[in-house]
């Protein structure tokens, strides 16, 4: 590991699938502890950027980096947890046999008390015995919050975290995200989440980099009677 | 109405290129088999026919389901269609899916079965073959384990010459044989029409097998270590067909079985073809010949078992969650290790019956031993990394099938199927292509599965493919 100064670190990162380019030349860092919403029209190219992060993908140029490492590397893997949009978890598992085994694969150390304690943070004890492809869309996200955090990972990675959950577990995800340390990355097109998730954005348009700044300084950038979307609208009109 | 309603059935299941692909082979197959003699032809006929039509059988009711998306339920079922329309729609689409696999698994033999009496034998073979798996998604597990395992063992009676058995028609008793699959095609597709007509469009849903909701007996992962619990989990369950890819056909089975089930089954299995070899050759040293036909059926099915398996070993895979945790390498390593480990658990029983065989003087069941134990396993983890280069598809949904999956790529994963099922036939009857052949087949099997660079371009393909 060579700097920790970043959580999270894209440097002149180019990725294409066929002659498609998703990212071009995609600079940006998250700093250790930041909490950061990653914005974007469709296309583009954040959960590209996310499929770097966590390795599944390489770029074809410049480099990827957490917390120092390569996301391929297992000091990375150790870090990250990750939860894509519309998650599934292992659908021959029940919902306790899903938090077990990834709690195993991750070496953590008391399997059991981390799932008991999750299935009672989410409300999914009464389901634990539950084939999970049996759960209502609901159950499933909240599963799948639980396995992305089941290490208590130091760099979070969350592709829409709120989608299909209702208002009172919104709250207590909210809260839950809220108590944990390291630094956070959110894909999501709602601003509303966005301003509840994180404090930061960095907006990325056709693969590139377009602005990088607090969300008081991105609502600034509007005048005050102007929704905060209207203001996001116009500037990845204007990249377009 | 019903012409256009047939047309758009197919064409948003099969791409067109399957299609003329599908058309091809039927011809390719007919012609084919007039350059094989066919006194040949009929021996192949009597164990292969058997084997193939007892085993699809029971497969169709074993994994049975209707080819119906979400976006039929959600748009096309919604439309002001006739329910007998619809219904014929897709049993029709199900019948080109399902049903053609049998002229498929008989083309070479077209020739020998050309006789009208044995083509009627094979289109009613078609019909229920695609009936059975209609009917099968209401009926609870173990009634349709029951049928089908009845079925099975209904068939393959053929091999000891009872004439009213689905299998008789291919074993020499051409009349009792026909009269029995076209009684089993009238019946089954008389249930699978009324069962499609009679319910209500919103009961289609129904018609797609859901898993069940409570797991009995969950396992537990605590206090194992990251490898220790890959094991664990890929030894104590299996899921027995996962994607099935006849005639480019991907279908999911979501009920998972405990492995020490299948291998009590497996035991079974091999305690019935350990008694129909000493029957069928009791003087050991003898030419055997009953003994070499046995071994290749029984070969044979092991192959097209181990097929099934192979290909649920990725389709059911969460890289979201897997390859987060442990390097691709690492953990792709480990669940094939496990995977073979598993498939290995169920051939032991045969190996164990074929070492018998051998050490009791039946020189021929060398090669069936050889292939249990080297051709089965090494071609197993080939098809699981050619599934995972050329087609990965993540099983994602209750659905049996999803659109656009009925595509040349996904055809071609069943292609190395055929060199299988040719290499453990000829390996049953020549020990030494047993050795070599299997030897080989683990040698690159072993040198895949150790491949970092392999298992990385697997990831990124499974990465582009839609995996999550």
């Amino acid at each position: 590991m060579e700097s920790r100064s970043n959580g999270i670190e894209l440097e002149h990162v180019s990725k294409s699938y066929g002659s498609v380019l998703a990212l071009n030349d995609l600079s940006f860092d998250i700093p250790v502890g930041g909490r950061f919403a990653l914005l974007g029209p469709n296309g583009a190219g954040k959960s590209t950027t996310l499929k770097l992060l966590i390795g599944s993908l390489r770029a074809e140029t410049g480099s990827v980096k957490i917390l120092g490492a390569a996301p391929e590397s297992k000091e990375s893997k150790a870090v990250v947890g990750y939860l894509p949009e519309d998650a599934l978890p292992y659908r021959m598992l029940s919902v306790r046999e899903n938090l077990e085994y990834i709690a195993a694969l991750r070496g953590v150390e008391d399997v059991k008390g981390r799932t008991d304690f999750l299935l009672d943070e989410l409300d999914l004890r009464h389901y634990e015995r539950s084939n999970v492809g049996r759960l209502s869309r609901g159950n499933t996200q909240k599963l799948a919050i639980a396995l992305a955090i089941v290490h208590t990972p130091k760099v979070l990675l969350l592709d829409e975290p709120l989608n299909y959950l209702d208002i009172p577990t919104q709250e207590k995800v909210i809260a839950m995200l809220d108590r944990m340390e390291g630094t956070h990355l959110v894909s999501t097109h709602i601003m509303a989440i966005a301003h509840r998730l994180t404090d930061s954005v960095v907006m990325i348009s056709k693969g590139m980099f377009l602005w990088e700044g607090t969300i008081d300084e991105l609502r600034k950038k509007g005048s005050p009677e102007e929704p905060i979307e209207s203001v996001v609208a116009r500037m990845m009109a204007g990249a377009s | 109405m019903l012409p256009k309603l047939l047309k758009f059935v197919i064409r948003t299941r099969f791409s067109r290129p399957l299609l003329i692909l599908i058309a091809i082979m039927l011809v390719y197959f007919a012609a084919v088999s007039t350059l094989i003699p066919s006194q040949q032809a009929n021996l192949i006929l009597g164990y292969y026919g058997t084997g193939i039509v007892a085993l699809f059988l029971a497969m169709a009711l074993a994994a049975g389901g209707v080819m119906i998306f979400k976006s039929d339920r959600d748009y096309l079922f919604t439309l002001p269609l006739s329910t007998r329309d619809l219904s014929i729609a897709i049993f029709f689409s199900q019948f080109i899916g399902f049903g053609i696999t049998i002229l498929f698994m008989f083309g070479y033999l077209y020739q020998t079965i050309a006789s009208p009496l044995l083509l009627v034998d094979l289109v009613a073979l078609a019909l229920a073959f695609t009936s059975l798996g209609v009917i099968a998604p209401p009926m609870t597990t173990r009634l349709r384990v029951a049928l089908s395992v009845g079925l099975a063992l209904w068939t393959l009676a053929a091999l000891a010459n009872f004439p009213l058995s689905p299998g008789a028609a291919f074993n020499g008793n051409v009349y009792g044989g026909t009269v029995t699959i076209i009684a089993l095609a009238v019946v089954t597709t008389t249930l699978a029409f009324r069962s499609l007509s009679r319910i209500e469009l919103d009961m289609m849903r129904s018609l797609v097998r859901t898993t069940s909701s409570d797991i009995k007996s969950p396992n537990s992962y605590a206090g194992k270590s990251p490898v220790g619990a890959i094991y664990s989990m890929n030894l104590s369950n299996m899921s027995l067909a996962g994607r099935m890819n006849m005639a480019g056909t991907s279908r999911y089975i979501s009920r998972r079985v405990k492995t020490r089930w299948v291998v009590a089954t497996a035991a079974v299995g091999a305690a019935a073809y350990f008694i129909y070899a000493l029957q069928g050759a009791p003087a050991p040293a003898v030419s055997g010949t009953d003994t070499f036909s046995g071994a290749i059926l029984v070969a044979v099915v092991l192959a097209f078992f181990s097929f099934f398996l192979s290909q649920s070993a990725i389709t059911n895979e969460r890289i979201w969650l897997s390859l987060t945790a442990l390097p691709p390498a690492i953990y792709f390593r480990h669940l094939i290790a496990s995977r073979v480990i598993s498939l290995m658990l169920i051939l032991a029983p045969f190996a164990a019956a074929n070492a018998v065989l051998f050490a009791l003087g039946y020189g021929v069941a060398l090669g069936a031993l050889g292939v249990v134990l080297a051709v089965i396993p090494g071609a197993f983890v080939l098809e699981i990394c050619w599934a995972a280069y050329i087609a990965p598809i993540q099983v994602k949904g209750d659905d049996m099938v999803m659109a656009a999956q009925f595509s040349l790529r996904q055809l071609a994963t069943a292609l190395p199927l055929g060199g299988v099922i040719l290499l453990v036939s000829i390996a049953s009857i020549f020990p030494v292509v047993a050795i070599a052949g299997g030897l080989f087949l683990c040698a690159v099997s072993a040198l895949l599965t150790m491949s970092g660079g392999f298992w990385s371009r697997v990831t990124t393909k499974l990465t582009e493919n839609g995996f999550v």
